[in-house]
């Protein structure tokens, strides 16, 4: 269980929790804060346990290590011989507070599992220390109908940080099952609550205005224990969960092999036992890391200023970055805890995206909607936008600087081009959310196809190249192949994947930074992407983004630059990518810059885009960043990959066609599959018959696409193949 | 619509009361186990519109992969489906014999090529028709207009249509589009002149052998090939839940007449017909020669024909009783004549009526309060017996359960637990298998619907497979089985109302004197039996015949003698073959006879099994005249008749698909098993129960390991070589 601070409030962290749920609204710091939507599977189990106060079924931990799932299997209570038994893939244990709340120290945990029917597993604990998480794997053992083991949970904490308060979770990995049929704790008792407190005063500063700045905050006693924030850290939404203190997964850069960390707005205040502490911060990879060590006297306050250098100046320069992708549910427009969340980032334009499926909507925003949903302090804006519709089948889709939410019904959720047609209609931005799936397993396909079906009618207006560490261009270079702009961004889908702002986009502002003058300039491709390395990129003096007329034989001037800071990784190399090949590459031979200056010749119509990497190399924590190409047009052809196109236009053709015949994959995972499951399939063969003008649509699109290749290159057009239609 | 629709709702509406039969004869109605989904959507002269997925129009068999819906479009009340039936008004028209003119208006956009299917006068009895709508050019509505060639609509399309429309493109049998028609206009020509002169045809049929009567199929055409509807002195049939008197004869099932609108008596028929010249055939099963005749029906005269069926083979005779394993009707009475008539028409001696399950509904019953041996019905040499296709569930495979004292159909939570059944149906003397292999040779069902096998054959539970079904002989899944050892026999069903007539495929048991059910299920267990649709076969190995084992030391001379004979009027007999362990050893063409011999010896180097199947002319994948016997298995030295070299590799395979039944979805779209009805339950009872089949799991995967262990035994230098 999750308490309160302890000394901050008298109640249990639960019971505020279900106040707050009740719909009271109090917040327990003196700032109101809004309380988060729980869009995870969390079913309670009827079983109860001497030491637990509850025992459920989940599909995430939060325990750094565990598997999260997409909640397949059906959990239940389960008779097993004469026990009674709970089954599930993921099972979240509750201690109680009065057994052990914040304690450092092992404890004894006894499992019986139902032999034959458990896989092998994953124990995870709240643990001090590191990750803040302890992992442990299980092989059951057959040959009995039960099987007891004991284990040693090293070093836990038992602070309630794990999904809805938990402190135990055991994960079945692979796609297997669980049933745990009982479940023993046995404190060793070997910690000693502390007797001498201090008080920590934290002031954070912009070093280079003076300005007092929110930020990203540890502090680790000398076991690399972190004190639970107090009631001055920001209240933060994960899900359901409020809560002060959060686990910094590995794609995100920190100073310290310590974890947790906590957000402040600027000022903090908090009791801690004595002793020496690490203090580290963050704000973003414009900002140098920062790290000292805080000595805190019995009875004493010890004040510290953290002055944070910045690396890099991106506004001085007119580019301000954004996060295409955050989930929280926000009940005021001027909320400051999200606000800061935010902003301790040093993200300046907080999409915050109410998040749909086929039945309901998560993650709310002010009924207050367009210029009146945005919320700026210190030139750090939050503003409310749209992911919906979102299916698996289909894709997931965002919808920025909108008037009003459009939620399609039930009825109609199929119908994604509604939603993009009013999206435009409203001088709104519409694209599809994190096309990472275009690169995992059997999903990929599925995850196209409104793209596919969108794209050749002009309504997409950007790709989520960018997220969870992964870079995905695949469908995305395909779309420029075709001559189809289409920009990138960045978003991190909190509390799904990373932090704000761990992946974000940066956009070039020509005058004054307002939110206005950002969504027009990222409509005009002036962004790039990135988890870190900062590009500048010219063609001829024009910018990324900008279109370049040229005749035959032109000579090209090429300047691109790319910076990283190295608190967050270090530099690899730097790509040009012409038509979706590298035609240049540079290392950064250890250094922090790379620099690129080369002359080409306009040979033919081309989209030129620069990328540059970090030393993290791992398909899903890739440091990376990526611009919007410069379209070079040579003697009016349009930027397409001439050779690739009627290729490119033949496969997404297919992948219409396949639409039209292809079954909807069962289960239905993501998309909350435990609630919407029957009814996404029910309404999958209803709408199916309406899709079909709408295919017939796109594929005359590409067929004008073909055309217009046919027209400029002189060649006959292949024929697009009709086997099914 | 017809008049007996008219009775089979009025029983529908008496909550299956059994009420009195047209023939004045008490007959079962049966189950509705097709989608037919009624849709609010009146038309002038339309009595009814309604989505399906069986219209019994020529092809016209989908998958219900959509819902049928009305809805609205473009301002037009429109009925969107994939395959959509129209029931024309009576008053209208009825069993006439002209052009008739459909006016087809459908929203452009929603809708793919598509064909219409109508009831129609003779030849097959049906029509069928191309509409491919032109390229969308913006116009909302478009209107065809279909000329229906000698339409009948008398209603022989499900629940008394007249005639469909329904998307032609298919894939694998998944509808791939849908039609959203919004006016449809009937129109007749008039040209039909109904008659006015009638006579009486009066029939009686005899086994020409005997002298006995028998009942038979038969076909009775005018001129111009139109078939007069049967009389209420013919068999009332069942076909789901229609009740009617005429059938269409499909190419698989043989027949004398290119007319193939057929009906059955009971030995004796009456029906009035108008005057004129018809062709008169019937037939009675692949051991009787077919009969055809003319006969003449002259003004107010009664024309008498005593058909004389002659045999062509006297199977019983020779200790060999056919049965069809496989037969779906609702039967309300153990000693409904209709049913058996229809059974024993096709000289079925055993009629395997089988309740038939899902994971939510039973259809077909049978009467409850006699099971067992009180289930069983009999009449000269012909039986009805009740059995089980239950569970059936295509992720693990329909199961068919024989000679059962009582029904035991799975409850939907533990719907996946397979074993329980068998395990049950073993201890009380009851005979379990699976159905219609036939699957395995489809699209992407194939590895799902053996894994039921997968899981039941190791621990000794599964009896015989379905192997001959709608034309077509699968082997894989059971010569895999025999190569590991494991004796699983082999039978034929029809699997009647969704692929054929009783009896078009159908399994000989050996029965050493008289029949009786109790000997003929005992010897069907041991092995005794052979498939067919058609040809029929002899084989014995020293002496031993089908099923038996033979011990024999290495060296042995084996003295290998098979026949097999068809029936000309079934097909031609084309070539012999011999199989051992899986591999055709010996090939003997028929050289244009009706009879194939094959006398050889081979010596016993190792265990093995040996069978022998032989083909007819017809060749088509799904048309195929086939018939297969049951190994007779020569042991050598003690050793199991497995296939030594391939076994670990067939054990390994079959472990695999055991562990991906732990990990694997149900499949999309729930294709069979009613999914109109169960297409949400399934998977959702799959996610709950699939947890709980690891210990039948590794129950099995215990018992190949200790197959593997044995083989060691036997194979050790194989083995320390390494096996998987």
């Amino acid at each position: 269980m999750k308490q309160m601070n302890r000394g901050a409030c008298t109640g249990t962290r639960s019971l505020w929790q279900k106040l707050a749920l009740a719909g009271l609204g109090l917040a327990a710091a003196a700032a109101a804060h809004s309380h988060g939507s729980e869009a995870r599977f969390v079913q309670l189990f009827d079983w109860k346990k001497p030491n637990f106060t509850k025992v459920f079924a989940s599909n995430r931990s939060h325990l750094e290590g565990m598997p999260s799932n997409w909640a397949e299997a059906t959990p239940r209570v389960v008779p097993v011989g004469d026990q009674k038994c709970v089954l599930g893939q993921l099972i979240g244990f509750d201690v109680d507070d009065t057994f052990g709340f914040d304690i450092d120290e092992n404890v004894k945990l006894t499992v019986t599992y139902a032999a034959e029917y458990t896989t092998p597993f994953i124990i995870g604990w709240d643990k001090n220390g590191g990750t803040g998480a302890g992992i442990l794997e299980v092989k059951p053992e057959g040959g009995a109908m039960f099987r007891t083991v004991t284990y040693n949970l090293d070093r836990a904490r038992f602070a309630g940080q794990a999904t809805q308060g938990a402190d135990i979770a055991m994960a079945a990995t692979d796609l297997g099952t669980l049933v745990i049929c009982d479940i023993k704790v046995e404190r060793s008792n070997t910690y000693k609550a502390p007797t001498s407190f201090g008080t920590v005063a934290l002031t954070v500063k912009d070093a280079k205005t003076g300005g007092l700045v929110p930020a990203r905050i540890g502090l680790y006693d000398s076991t690399g224990r972190a004190p639970l924030a107090s009631d001055k850290s920001l209240m933060l939404q994960r899900f359901a969960d409020d809560l002060r203190m959060l686990a910094v997964n590995e794609r995100t850069f920190w100073p310290s092999k310590n974890r947790t960390a906590f957000y402040v707005d600027s000022k903090y205040e908090g009791k801690v036992p004595a002793g020496t502490y690490e203090l580290v911060a963050t704000r973003g990879p414009e900002y140098k890391a920062f790290k000292t060590t805080v000595e805190v006297k019995p009875n004493q306050a010890n004040r510290v200023t953290i002055s944070l250098e910045r690396y890099e100046d991106m506004p001085a320069k007119g580019w301000y970055s954004g996060d295409s992708h955050i989930h929280v549910t926000r009940d005021e427009v001027a909320d400051p805890q999200i606000w800061g969340f935010v902003a301790a980032e040093d993200v300046h334009v907080g999409n915050l995206l109410e998040m749909g499926n086929i039945i309901k909507v998560y993650f709310d925003q002010p009924k207050s909607w367009g210029k009146e949903s945005r919320y700026e302090r210190d030139g750090h804006f939050i503003v409310s936008g749209q992911e919906s519709p979102r299916t698996g089948f289909f894709g997931h889709t965002v919808h920025f600087n909108i008037p009003h939410p459009t939620h399609l019904k039930t009825e109609e959720y199929f119908l994604y081009d509604k939603v993009f047609r009013e999206t435009k209609t409203q001088g709104g931005l519409a694209g599809f959310a994190h096309m990472g799936w275009g690169s995992r397993n059997a999903e990929a396909p599925f995850m196209n196809r409104g793209l596919a079906l969108l794209a050749p009618l002009g309504l997409v207006d950007f790709i989520e190249v960018l997220q969870g560490g992964r870079f995905v261009q695949d469908a995305w270079y395909r779309l420029l192949n075709l001559g189809i702009r289409v920009k990138p961004a960045a978003g991190t889908d909190w509390p799904y994947s990373d932090f704000p702002g761990v992946v974000r986009f940066y956009v070039k502002v020509d005058g004054p930074f307002n939110l206005d003058s950002w969504f027009k300039s990222y409509d005009a491709g002036r962004a790039f992407v990135t988890n870190g390395p900062l590009i500048d990129f010219t063609i001829n003096g024009k910018g990324i983004g900008e279109e370049l007329h040229v005749k035959k034989g032109a000579k090209l001037d090429l300047a691109a630059l790319a910076k990283l800071n190295p608190d967050v990784d270090s530099l690899d190399r730097m790509e040009i990518v012409t038509l979706g090949n590298v035609t240049d590459t540079k290392s950064a031979a250890g250094k922090d810059r790379v620099e690129i200056k080369t002359q080409i010749t306009a040979d033919k119509s081309m989209w030129i885009a620069v990328r540059a990497y970090g030393s993290r190399q791992e398909r899903n924590n890739l440091t990376i960043g990526h611009t919007a190409p410069i379209y070079v047009i040579v003697d009016d052809e349009p930027a397409w990959n001439r050779e690739e196109l009627p290729k490119i236009v033949a496969e997404l053709h297919a992948e219409l066609e396949k639409m039209r015949t292809e079954p909807y994959e069962t289960p239905i995972t993501g998309n909350e599959s435990w609630e919407n499951r029957e009814v996404q399939t029910a309404q999958w063969r209803m709408q199916r018959p309406l899709l079909k003008p709408r295919i017939d649509m796109a594929e005359a699109g590409y067929q004008k696409i073909l055309d217009n290749w046919s027209r400029v290159t002189g060649q006959p057009a292949p024929p697009m193949p009709t086997a099914t239609k | 619509m017809t008049i007996d629709t008219s009775i089979r709702k009025l029983a529908l509406a008496m909550s299956c009361v059994v009420v009195a039969g047209a023939a004045g004869l008490a007959h079962s109605h049966g189950n509705e186990a097709r989608y037919v989904d009624i849709l609010g959507w009146k038309k002038d002269r339309i009595t009814r519109v309604f989505a399906t997925n069986e219209t019994h129009f020529e092809g016209m068999k989908y998958r219900a992969s959509y819902p049928g819906q009305a809805k609205t479009l473009e301002g037009e009340g429109c009925v969107i489906g994939d395959l959509l039936a129209f029931d024309v008004d009576d008053k209208y028209v009825f069993d006439v014999d002209e052009t008739i003119e459909l006016a087809i208006t459908y929203a452009a956009e929603y809708t793919a090529p598509f064909v219409v299917g109508w009831d129609k006068s003779g030849g097959s009895g049906q029509g069928l028709v191309e509409v491919t709508p032109p390229a969308p050019d913006g116009t909302e509505f478009r209107t065809v207009k279909v000329k229906l060639d000698r339409a009948r609509f008398a209603g022989q399309g499900v629940q008394g249509a007249d005639f469909a429309i329904g998307i032609t493109k298919l894939s694998q049998g998944v509808a791939t589009g849908s039609v959203a028609i919004c006016d449809v206009k009937v129109e007749r020509s008039n040209t039909y002149k109904p008659p006015t002169d009638f006579g009486t045809f009066q029939l009686t049929v005899k086994d020409a052998n005997t002298g006995s009567l028998v009942p038979a199929r038969i076909g009775l055409y005018d001129a111009s090939g139109r078939a007069p509807l049967a009389s209420d002195k013919s068999l009332m049939l069942q076909r789901y839940a229609d009740d009617l008197r005429m059938l269409t004869v499909n190419e698989r099932s043989f027949w004398p007449s290119q007319n193939r609108a057929a009906f059955y008596v009971d030995s004796n028929y009456e029906g009035k017909v108008p005057v004129g010249t018809y062709e008169l055939v019937a037939s009675r099963g692949p051991e009787f020669k077919v009969y055809r005749g003319t006969v003449e029906i002259k003004k107010n005269q009664a024309s008498k024909v005593t058909i004389s069926l002659n045999r062509y083979l006297d199977m019983p005779k020779e200790g060999w009783w056919s049965g069809d394993s496989h037969i779906h009707v609702t039967r309300d009475d153990v000693g409904d004549q209709n049913i058996w008539g229809f059974v024993a028409a096709e000289d079925v001696h055993v009629g395997n009526l089988l309740e038939m399950g899902n994971i939510a509904n039973v259809y077909f019953k049978q009467p409850a309060s006699a099971w067992g041996k009180a289930s069983r019905f009999e009449r000269d040499g012909h039986f009805l017996v009740s059995g089980q296709e239950s569970p059936r569930a295509a992720f693990m495979g329909h199961t068919v359960h024989f000679n059962i004292p009582k029904p035991y159909h799975l409850k939907t939570d533990e719907y996946f637990q397979y074993g329980k059944v068998f395990e049950e149906f073993q201890k009380a003397g009851g005979i379990s298998g699976f159905a219609h292999l036939g699957w395995s040779a489809r699209g992407g069902s194939s590895a799902r619907v053996i894994r039921g096998i997968n899981l039941l054959a190791p621990l000794g539970l599964v009896d015989f497979i379905e192997v001959l079904q709608g034309g077509r002989i699968v082997t894989e899944g059971w010569y895999r089985l025999l190569d590991l050892g494991i004796r699983v026999n082999p039978a034929a069903g029809t699997d009647w109302p969704y692929t054929d007539f009783p009896g078009t495929v159908r399994f000989y048991v050996n029965v050493n004197g008289p029949l009786n059910l109790d000997a003929w299920f005992d010897s069907f267990a041991k092995g005794h039996v052979f498939v067919t649709n058609g040809p029929m076969l002899n084989f014995t190995i020293n002496g031993k015949g089908m099923g038996e084992e033979l011990r024999v030391k290495k060296g042995t001379k084996l003295d290998i003698a098979a026949l097999a004979r068809l029936n000309p009027d079934v097909d031609s007999l084309d070539r012999l073959e011999l199989v051992v362990v899986g591999d055709v050893a010996e090939t003997r063409s028929a050289g244009g006879k009706d009879r194939v011999e094959l006398k050889k010896q081979i010596v016993a180097d190792k265990s093995m099994w040996i069978a022998v199947r032989a083909y007819g002319g017809r060749q088509d994948a799904s048309n195929m005249t086939v018939a297969h016997t049951a190994p007779i298995y020569v042991v050598v030295d003690d050793e199991p008749a497995w296939d030594a070299k391939e076994l670990p590799s067939i054990v390994a395979e079959l472990r695999g698909q055991l562990q991906e039944l732990l990990t694997e979805p149900y499949e999309t779209p729930i294709t069979g098993n009613e999914p109109w009805e169960t297409r949400q339950l399934l998977p959702q009872q799959w996610l709950l129960q699939q947890p709980l089949l690891r210990p039948a799991v590794n129950k099995a995967d215990a018992a190949y390991q200790k197959l593997l262990d044995q083989w060691g035994t036997f194979n050790s230098k194989t083995a320390a070589a390494g096996s998987p």
